[in-house]
């Protein structure tokens, strides 16, 4: 049934109503409120029902009957209960034989099979039932039957043995990278490598957000698991993709053996200083180069980029430097780029890494030279162009940026291959590599430096090490010819104090304010 | 004597009665009474007065009408047939005829039989006739949204007026209320 008007109309109806109080009224409303009703005691309102129905359901809950589910069901039981029948007591109620002739029948013995617990009771089957399962006509198998020894459907997945573990700490962060300083756990023990690890935004983001990253690149995978600033890592390495490398002459086994050997990390403050002095044991060294090779993000692409510019087979057997060097690809195709502007010929590996970051003084080598050069003029002109520099500039294995140097005080007998007595304090505030030669004392200013990196040979290295204490390195080197190559983190580096007869090959130092005082 | 301030909020109410009254008169139907609800809503948009923006006024208190009939409704909600006999006999005491007032209690009932939302939307712009832009500015939510709320309401509310079978008891009660 419908109303007999239509909704437009009551609408319509309804916007002309008067307003069911008028101005004044509210007004009154407004100035003289109505008191609140004063609050209902607690026996008035629902807590007491609360409690009564509470113990209500309770009580009927306790009193309910046992459901029919707590006893067997006999109907979808496997092993159906045999029911005990009272034989005694339906014997007791038959009639008595004069009555039922039928039961004066010679009694046959009925043989029942005994029936073990364990054993599913044999069913009747009825007679309609098939006597027999027909036999399935045999299809191609086309997926393999599943072993009977993983019943279980879901798979198990082996990963595969990480090539390094250990922790992993922040170290330092910015919007496009992060720089990640690693713990690496070794059969030795702790081993300590402070690495820059680029990762993308993304990764980035799923480090701020997740306890689990998983950073994956050509030459291998790390997850990284923890939390935001440190937690635990693993690195497995892509083995066909290295097995690939190594077929062509691009992969860690062509390295050198002692490419790695000399490589000690030193950590005054964190008390690293005793720890083994090889770096993850002569053993791994191909392994911590592959490592490297994850670091520097090297695949496809990086190497496309290298045959780009001319570079052959045989000359990309040295890319290991390039790993070791901690070379990316935005850095390399810099780098490329420079030496086909300004080299006559095509620079190899080594000389490209020894190069270090000449780009930086490009402006002023455009005003005062001219390419092309050789790499033995490009040397020349770089000790002319800068005078300052009181080296030679013989970068150690891991190159860092090249330099403007002030000059300041600097000994006369001091630099450029001639010993000399040194007393000298170093600042600068990055990167910093200083070739050490002789007995000498170092003594690190900065207290908020994390690691110094030592290369050298191991009888060096030793003696370095046992001479080692919180800020101080005392090197009584037993033989004067020997040098040492240190490297000092680029943030912690203030202040480096020198006194001994050594020999300072070079500070390869970047910022205009780094110096020598 | 009012203080200043109660002077400017009540200056500031006096354009915004009709159509705060109308929305109170609806939505309080069956529900609450009318008087509690304003006094309710008058209150506390006084104590807020401070923040309320220019030209926002009407729109906090349709709000606040809003919010604060959902809650007298819940804890009035056994006492709807009283409450609906108390608003007609007050629209009767403003002169408003039996057949509008039959009129109006159905328009009313049907309205109280819409989801909350539909409802709400309808109300606002049928009966209040805003547009749909400020009722999409009270609701916080998209015009697109408002329309659709407002076409299936429309919808529902045309089936309730024509399909649903009519409680004829309540309805002659009420008349006999209204006649008496």
């Amino acid at each position: 049934m419908s109303y007999d008007k239509s909704m437009e109309e009551l609408l319509s109806t309804t916007r002309v109503l008067p307003p069911e109080l008028a101005y004044h009224e509210v007004e009154f409303l407004f100035l003289n409120p109505t008191p609140p009703p004063p609050a209902r005691p607690w026996w008035r309102g629902g807590y007491p029902k609360f409690l009564l129905m509470s113990t209500l359901l309770i009580s009927l809950l306790a009193f309910l009957p046992p459901s029919q589910t707590d006893g067997p069901n006999h109907q979808l039981s496997a092993f159906p209960v045999q029911e005990e029948t009272p034989a005694i007591s339906v014997i007791e109620a038959l009639p008595s034989g004069n009555q039922l002739l039928a039961l004066d029948r010679p009694e046959v013995e009925i043989i029942t099979p005994a029936v073990l617990f364990s054993a599913p009771k044999t069913r009747i089957t009825p007679a309609s039932a098939p006597q027999k399962q027909p036999e399935l006509t045999k299809t191609p198998n086309l997926y393999p039957a599943p072993s009977s020894q993983s019943p279980s459907k879901t798979r198990e997945i082996i990963l595969p043995t990480p090539l390094f573990t250990g922790s992993w700490k922040q170290w330092k962060r910015s919007n496009d990278f992060v720089e990640l300083f690693f713990t690496i756990t070794t059969e030795k023990g702790d081993q300590v490598c402070g690495s820059a690890i680029h990762l993308t935004k993304a990764e980035l983001l799923r480090l701020k957000d997740k306890s689990e990253v998983t950073i994956k690149r050509a030459t291998g995978s790390m997850i990284l698991s923890g939390g935001k600033r440190k937690g635990n890592f693993e690195f497995i390495p892509n083995n066909t993709f290295r097995t690939r490398l190594n077929d062509a002459g691009m992969g860690d086994a062509i390295a050198p053996e002692d490419a790695l050997s000399q490589k000690v990390i030193l950590s005054p403050l964190i008390k690293f200083l005793s720890m083994t002095i090889s770096f993850a044991g002569p053993e791994r060294q191909k392994d911590v180069l592959w490592l490297e090779y994850f670091l520097a993000d090297i695949d496809d692409e990086y190497i496309q980029l290298l045959r780009e510019y001319g570079y052959t087979e045989a000359a990309l057997s040295e890319l290991w430097r390039l790993a070791h060097n901690g070379t990316r690809r935005v850095q390399l195709s810099r780098w490329l780029s420079f030496s086909k502007d300004f080299f006559s010929h095509q620079l190899t590996i080594a000389q490209l890494v020894s190069l270090g970051h000449p780009e930086h003084n490009l402006n002023i080598r455009k005003q005062h030279s001219h390419p092309p050069y050789t790499y033995e003029e490009f040397k020349a002109s770089e000790r002319a162009l800068f005078p300052q520099l009181p080296m030679n500039i013989e970068l150690p294995l891991l190159s860092t940026p090249l330099i403007k140097m002030e000059k300041s005080k600097i000994p006369e007998d001091w630099g450029l291959g001639k010993m000399g007595a040194i007393s000298d304090t170093l600042t600068a505030c990055c990167k910093m590599n200083v070739k050490l030669k002789g007995s000498f004392r170092v003594h690190i200013v900065d207290e908020a430096r994390k690691y110094v990196v030592a290369y050298g040979s191991p009888a060096a290295l030793a003696a370095l090490k046992s001479n080692i204490s919180i800020e101080k390195m005392r090197f009584r080197n037993p033989k004067k010819g020997e040098s040492i190559d240190l490297e000092i983190s680029a943030k912690s580096l203030r202040g480096m104090y020198i006194k001994g007869l050594s020999q300072i090959y070079g500070p390869t130092i970047s910022l205009p304010k780094a110096g020598i005082r | 004597m009012p203080t200043a301030k109660q002077t400017i909020f009540l200056a500031a109410y006096a354009d915004c009665h009709d159509a705060f009254l109308r929305y109170c008169t609806t939505v309080a139907f069956g529900k609450c009474d009318v008087r509690d609800l304003v006094q309710d809503v008058m209150l506390s948009t006084f104590q807020h007065f401070d923040g309320i923006g220019e030209g926002k006024l009407l729109h906090y208190m349709i709000r606040a009408a809003r919010n604060r009939s959902i809650s007298l409704g819940r804890a009035r909600r056994f006492r709807v047939e009283a409450l609906e006999e108390q608003s007609l006999e007050r629209l009767r005491s403003k002169g408003v005829s039996a057949e509008t007032l039959l009129d109006v209690e159905a328009l009313y009932r049907a309205l109280n039989r819409l989801p909350e939302k539909q409802r709400n939307a309808v109300i606002l712009f049928e009966i209040n006739g805003f547009s749909i832009r400020e009722i999409a500015g009270m609701q916080s939510c998209s015009e697109a949204s408002v329309k659709m709320k407002l076409s299936r309401g429309r919808k529902r509310l045309r089936e309730l007026l024509t399909d649903s079978p009519r409680d004829y008891r309540k309805m002659l009660m009420s008349a006999k209320t209204i006649l008496l």
